[in-house]
């Protein structure tokens, strides 16, 4: 542990400004290069042409699902509840098998019918249902706003531990702090590039990015073991853990086995079918693609959480412990001051160790290079989700139901029109969090995580059914998702923020006892399909001839 | 040509079968109750290969996850017509 003990923050001077600034240069380059190569047709700003190879899919599908949760909430969570969150890691070869299982045929469908959304398949299969394809829209919103709001957030984390000093800046009288200028220059930046090149540029930049992410992720990992006095040290050190920290189900209690299980597959299942990776199942060229890509999720991605982010979170578990005051657990004030903050501990510890480890010239740009990684796995997250919300947004809202005689010239300019609305929405509802410290809902990123893949999750029955069992009716979809988001808005606390405590207490108590048992989106799905199946036993399905033709569209073996 | 009967499920089902309930296992064992096999001798301090034991136990279960995932690439889904 020869690094520990000097704890003061060092001064990086303005190499994390210069790797920034070459960073975002070189994502604005790719968001022009994208526009260049770019076709006028709608299909291509939202699917690239329908013909990305591996690499660009693998990356994309990796740097999607990865967001800030993966550099920041995720070894949050470990630095919080120490072993008993490594188990997430589970979920990643199930998400990368689904990549396949379910993608494949998605893509063959998507390929066959000319869809784009995730509700221009569903709907046409449930018989073109406007209450469906909204339905599906609405789910795609609530997973895709929380998601963009958790990018930013960690924007302004990154901006004020990078810039601790800096002074506020002024623009028309308003003082920024570093948190807002730092969500500022994340959100507007993304949304540039998103808008300039579409689906082209949110690809590029997320191979980039992907690249960056997984590199970072390791490099973290190895940072905090070499800090610690090499591999055996470092274990060694983790048997200072307390109890409840090296088993079940953790020290906030959280995580028993079955809630990690349901956490597993159902959570797994829920990200791998939001709008974002559905569209790229869409858009990947072959069957191969998809092959090949499902394998290297399923084999890289643990490698960098168990032996990257992962090793971090438990390292600053044993080096800076958090500490119960007034009953709140509150993370080490090397980390953060806040129950909010447990999230800063990859950016704390780095900041700490790496320029002490490897000297202050190399270490600063080796975490500056780590610290845009974080800002990469934000960023190729929310460019994902905002071009996605576009899609869904233009595609089954505008032009079916508002104008249904756009020209593709108009629907392409809604669609960036959505883009920048829904920017400054999320960033609005970031300065809310921030203004009101009680404002629960926003206050942990990986909470917010679990909200938007439980809405997620509701679209899984439907999914299902299309793809292998085609027994369902549009009835049935219908009142199984209405069904499933409100359960998962139950344990949401807006039904509180909205009704007040006391209308609101006993279903409360029952929601925070199966929320300690099961994942929020298992608890949803559980009523919606059981809603579904019900219904559809007693609803007209859709007619035999149709149901075969899509059979035939999945799978033409 | 000979027959198969029709109770005799042809190899890449039962393949299929087999990696399915084997992954499934490995999910059961590794982020489910399983966990209840090994805690006890986690919350004790208890290491395996010098590693603390449920961080061992995740990283086993999920090479085997991994492991499973390659072999049904391998076996089966390479195979499968474009």
């Amino acid at each position: 542990m020869s690094a520990i003990g000097t704890l003061a923050t060092l001064d990086m001077g303005p190499i994390p400004v210069v790797v920034l600034g070459l960073y975002m240069v070189m994502l604005i380059g790719l968001g022009v290069l994208g526009y260049l190569r770019s076709k006028t047709s709608e299909e291509d700003y939202y699917l690239a042409g329908r013909g990305q190879g591996v690499l660009v899919t693998a990356l994309t599908i990796m740097a999607t699902f990865f967001s800030s949760a993966a550099m920041m909430g995720i070894p949050g969570l470990i630095y919080k509840d120490g072993t008993a969150f490594l188990f997430f890691v589970l979920n990643l070869p199930v998400s990368g098998a689904i990549i396949y299982l379910l993608g494949s045929r998605i893509r063959r469908i998507g390929q066959a019918r000319g869809y784009v959304t995730p509700a221009d398949m569903l709907a046409d299969y449930y018989g073109g249902s406007a209450v469906l394809r909204l339905l599906v829209a609405l789910v795609g919103f609530l997973y895709v706003i929380p998601y963009i709001v958790m990018q930013i957030k960690a924007g302004g984390y990154l901006a004020q531990r990078l810039f601790p000093d800096a002074g506020g800046l002024i623009v028309m009288g308003h003082e920024y702090g570093a948190f807002e200028v730092g969500t500022i220059v994340l959100s507007v930046l993304t949304m540039l590039y998103v808008l300039i090149g579409g689906m082209r540029s949110v690809a590029w930049t997320d191979v980039i990015q992907g690249l960056l992410l997984l590199s970072g992720m390791l490099l973290a990992g190895l940072a905090t073991v070499m800090a610690m006095g090499g591999v055996r040290s470092y274990f060694e050190a983790l048997q200072q853990l307390p109890p409840e920290a090296r088993s079940m189900p953790g020290v906030s209690g959280a995580w028993s086995p079955w809630k990690l299980l349901t956490i597993c597959i159902f959570a797994s299942l829920a990200t791998m079918i939001q709008p974002g990776q559905w569209m790229r199942y869409y858009a990947a060229k072959s069957t191969k693609t998809l092959q090949r890509s499902a394998l290297i999720f399923a084999l890289v991605l643990p490698g960098c959480f168990l032996f990257g982010v992962m090793v971090v979170g438990l390292g600053a578990r044993v080096l800076y412990p958090p500490a119960m005051v007034d009953g709140i657990l509150l993370p080490h004030a090397m980390i953060g001051s806040s129950a909010g903050e447990f999230d800063q501990v990859v950016v704390a510890m780095l900041q700490q160790h790496v320029p002490l480890l490897l000297g202050v010239g190399i270490g600063t740009i080796a975490v500056s290079v780590i610290l845009v990684s974080v800002m990469a796995a934000s960023m190729s997250t929310a460019d994902s989700n905002l071009h996605a919300l576009s899609a869904v947004l233009t595609r089954d809202v505008y032009d079916r139901f508002l104008r249904p005689q756009a020209s593709e010239r108009e629907r392409a300019w809604f669609g960036r029109i959505v883009i920048v609305v829904a920017t400054l929405f999320s960033l609005w509802l970031v300065g809310l969090g921030e203004s009101n410290a009680g404002f629960q809902p926003l206050a942990l990123i990986a909470s917010l995580m679990f909200v938007a893949i439980g809405f997620s999750c509701q679209l899984l029955p439907l999914a299902l059914d299309c793809l292998f069992v085609r027994r369902g009716t549009k009835a049935g979809a219908i009142w199984g998702m209405i069904s499933g988001i409100l359960v998962v808005f139950l344990f949401t606390p807006f039904p509180t923020l909205l009704l007040g405590s006391e209308v609101t207490s006993t279903w409360t108590g029952i929601t925070g006892q199966l929320g300690r048992l099961f994942d929020i989106g298992f608890c949803g799905l559980v009523v919606n399909a059981t809603v579904f199946a019900l219904v559809s036993r007693f609803t007209t399905p859709p007619p035999a001839e149709h149901i075969a033709a899509f059979a035939r569209d999945a799978d033409p073996r | 040509m000979v027959n198969t009967p029709a109770t005799h499920s042809p190899p890449s089902v039962r393949l299929r079968r087999g990696l399915l309930a084997a992954f499934l296992f490995a999910l059961f064992m590794g982020a489910g109750p399983g966990l209840y096999l090994i805690n006890g001798y986690a919350r004790e301090g208890g290491t395996i290969l010098g590693m603390p034991a449920l961080y061992a136990w995740a990283v086993g279960w999920c090479a085997v996850e991994a492991a499973l995932v390659l072999a049904a690439y391998l076996l089966i889904w390479r195979k499968q017509p474009e």
